[in-house]
């Protein structure tokens, strides 16, 4: 049992919080400084050019993936446990100061007559009564709710701002969490779809897939790109090329858009982004009774402005050997696609156009389709709403924690010896220096009030 | 010389003007120069917002794209963030001596950036555009605020500096230079916050990913904890006074950086922001 309370005062250590936040950061600062990926990533790549000094170094302590690297995770994780201790720490606290508010005020008697700066001037004709009525409306015009007894009037400001902290600090906790599941179970694959064409969600639709340990499995619905517009212009923003995408459970429609930048089709957890487009072929190989359809993705070649980068393609199909072709294609207007293969010591090639068939061996290879084709990013990550629900949470606690601090103050009243004394004390959770002359100047205007001649 | 570019040259000139003879007011002790030099740093505002304005008409955005644009707004802000102080604590007017210089410096090597006209593009094309920029701006403004009343409070507190607390006289009280210093840090941080809330937001609606520890991302996260820090120094570790003014200076590098530096030395899809790729 010591152990665990040990545990917990440790974990709700200030100075603890202090320097794991000043660790998390130091360590984010550096990690930001090396280029995060796989070591094939031509983002890392280069860097290991450029710097092969310390490029081996920084390899063998894995910071090319910095930020799920066992050392980020165990700050990050601890970070999260001991905002959890504080944000405990900080709900005891505030139900703890909000039961000092509310409780009865006659405690705060004697400390308030021996402190002589309590002591503020008053009218001498007043009753006891209308100084208290005075000061009880003096307290409520700077916004606080008053309780009166006996000779005591008691105003305070909205628990509400007691609250701002422990919201702050839990959600921060809670968002911890849920980050860390919400990136264990999350998918994200892109998927090039043809124009006119479907495909469903599962694994082998995709060219690029990676799926966190805690994945449940992919959709399975269907992926459909009816059509595609060559600008899509909006507000006068163009948008280049852009494709409807649908999706279907079955032959239930779940929800259709043209998907760009800032409008990606949704459904559930999953997210479509438009991530990139080119020309496609779609070929249809037959020999030997036996039909296989191949889809050909060519990307524009950066390299060769107005040129595709080819694609070698292997035809296996009935008796006859493996037959690598390349595959390019040129013109938008009139599409076709340069199919080329090795035949005896050189090679051959033919141009096709739509429909249009070519004997390779044994094979006959038709052009089926040659449209455009959508290279689609598909995200399934539950995680999203509730991450942007809790972060506006923390935001939420926190204004009310810096914007709404709880203020209070105490005004008696005591007529002794035939004189009038009126004294006050005042709080404020943040220490404004400000609020205690607030407070006394507000007591001492309406308690002056009478004074002036009506 | 265009009309935009002739206003903001007068905006330069105004507020090299207020730099100047803010420095002049103080080193001299001259009440008179310090006034002028508040005349000619709000008299700056109207050629900079108008520059501003005209632009944004012309180009149909908002100063964000590109490092003219960008750092001219930052300029704007510290103008406004100083204006702001200035008209509401009429004794907070001294602490032109920090910020003007600092609005000089950021608005002159704006000017020799390159202007060209940037186009908002698909990626660009968003609500979420408009909060995240804004508040970014209001976060700034906040925290160098923060920094001149930091630097304030420490020069006149600063032992054998009677010739600083000569010339600070007419600021208020120290404690409130104190507690005016965590209310900027306290505001700018939920800005930063906001700000850091709506990108995430826009780069999943744009890109599908809310968070890529993009060299960007990264630093105004790492800005956000620094600020976290100076925070938590004040209200658990009960840092206040010089301390905490310390605290307050030391994380605005950091959020400089954060802004303008990073964009600039690393190579981020954010690139568009500043250097208009
Ligand atoms: C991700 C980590 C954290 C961040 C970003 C953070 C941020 C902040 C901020 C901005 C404040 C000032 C606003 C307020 O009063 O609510 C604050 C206050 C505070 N934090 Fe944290 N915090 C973190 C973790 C922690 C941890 C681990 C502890 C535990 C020791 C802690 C303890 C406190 C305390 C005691 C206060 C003072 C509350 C008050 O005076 O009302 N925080 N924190």
């Amino acid at each position: 049992m010591s152990v665990i309370r040990a545990a917990a005062r440790f974990l709700a250590s200030r100075r603890v919080a202090v320097r794991l936040l000043i660790a998390f950061t130091v360590y984010a600062a550096v990690a930001s400084a090396i280029p995060q990926g796989a070591p094939d990533a031509p983002d890392v790549v280069e860097w290991v050019a450029e710097y092969p000094t310390f490029a081996p170094l920084v390899s063998a302590l894995g910071l090319f993936s910095a930020f799920t690297h066992p050392v980020f995770v165990i700050i990050a994780a601890w970070l999260s446990l001991a905002t959890a201790a504080c944000a405990l720490e900080r709900t005891r606290w505030a139900v703890r100061q909000s039961a000092r508010l509310w409780a009865p005020a006659s405690e705060a008697i004697d400390p308030l007559k021996s402190r002589h700066d309590a002591a503020v001037s008053c009218d001498q004709a007043l009753t006891e009564d209308e100084a208290l009525a005075l000061s009880t409306e003096a307290l409520q015009s700077l916004g606080l709710r008053t309780t009166a007894a006996g000779s005591l009037v008691t105003g305070r400001s909205r628990v509400v701002g007691l609250l701002g902290s422990p919201i702050f600090h839990w959600a921060l906790a809670a968002l911890f969490v849920v980050i860390s599941l919400g990136q264990l179970t999350r998918s994200e694959g892109l998927m090039g779809v043809v124009v006119g064409y479907a495909k469903p969600d599962v694994a082998t639709s995709y060219g690029f897939l990676n799926t966190g340990p805690w994945h449940g499995g992919l959709s399975g619905l269907t992926v459909a790109i009816p059509r595609m517009e060559r600008d899509l212009v909006v507000k006068d923003v163009s948008f280049g090329p852009t494709p409807y995408v649908e999706l279907w459970d079955g032959d239930r429609p779940l929800g259709g858009r043209y998907v760009r930048s800032n409008a990606p089709l949704r459904a559930g957890g999953l997210l479509i982004h438009m991530a990139g487009y080119g020309r496609a072929a779609v070929l249809e190989v037959t020999g030997g009774g036996a039909q296989e359809t191949a889809e050909v993705f060519l990307d524009a070649d950066e390299d060769a402005p107005g040129s595709v980068l080819p694609v070698e393609l292997t035809l296996a199909e009935g008796s006859v050997a493996q037959q690598p072709v390349v595959v390019t294609t040129a013109e938008t207007d009139d599409p076709a696609v340069e199919v080329t293969w090795s035949a005896g010591g050189g090679t051959d090639s033919v141009v096709l156009r739509e429909n249009e068939s070519a004997e390779i061996g044994a094979l006959t290879v038709t052009a089926r389709r040659l449209a455009m084709y959508a290279r689609l990013s598909v995200v399934d990550d539950w995680s999203v709403w509730p991450i942007y629900v809790l972060f506006g949470l923390a935001l939420l606690g926190i204004s009310l924690a810096v914007l709404a601090p709880t203020r209070s103050a105490v005004v008696l009243v005591e007529r002794t010896e035939g004189t009038l004394q009126v004294f006050v004390r005042s709080r404020h959770m943040r220490s404004d220096p400000d609020w205690p002359a607030t407070v006394r100047t507000a007591v001492a205007a309406s308690l002056a009030r009478e004074e002036e001649p009506s | 010389m265009t009309l935009e570019i002739v206003l903001m040259w007068l905006a330069v000139t105004a507020y090299a003007a207020g730099a100047v003879l803010y420095t002049l007011g103080f080193v001299f002790h001259k009440d008179v120069l310090t006034r002028l030099a508040l005349v000619a740093s709000l008299g700056g505002l109207l050629p900079h917002l108008a520059g501003i304005a005209v632009r944004w008409v012309r180009l149909g955005h908002g100063p964000y794209l590109g490092f003219y644009e960008v750092v001219s707004s930052y300029a704007l802000m510290t103008v406004l963030a100083f204006g702001l102080l200035a008209i509401r604590f009429k004794a907070l007017r001294t602490i032109g001596v920090v910020l003007m210089p600092l609005a000089f410096l950021a608005l002159g090597g704006a000017m020799l950036a390159p202007k060209s006209d940037l186009g908002i593009t698909g990626t660009l094309a968003s609500w979420w555009l408009g909060i995240h920029v804004a508040f970014a701006k209001l976060s700034y403004g906040s925290f160098i605020a923060g920094l001149g009343l930091g630097v304030v409070y420490l020069l006149r507190s600063s032992t054998g500096a009677e010739r600083w607390n000569d010339r600070l006289t007419r600021l208020p009280e120290q404690d409130k230079v104190d507690d005016l210093t965590f209310k900027f840090v306290a505001v700018g941080f939920i800005f930063l916050g906001i700000m850091i809330a709506a990108g995430a937001i826009w780069a999943n609606e744009a890109w599908g990913r809310y968070w890529s520890w993009d060299p960007i991302e990264t630093w105004s996260l790492v800005s956000w904890l620094v600020y976290a820090i100076v925070l938590h120094l004040r209200l658990t570790m009960g840092w206040r006074g010089r301390r905490f003014a310390w605290a307050a200076i030391a994380a605005f590098p950091v959020m400089a950086f954060a802004a303008v530096g990073v964009v600039i030395v690393y190579n981020s899809i954010h690139g568009a922001y500043l250097i208009g790729y």
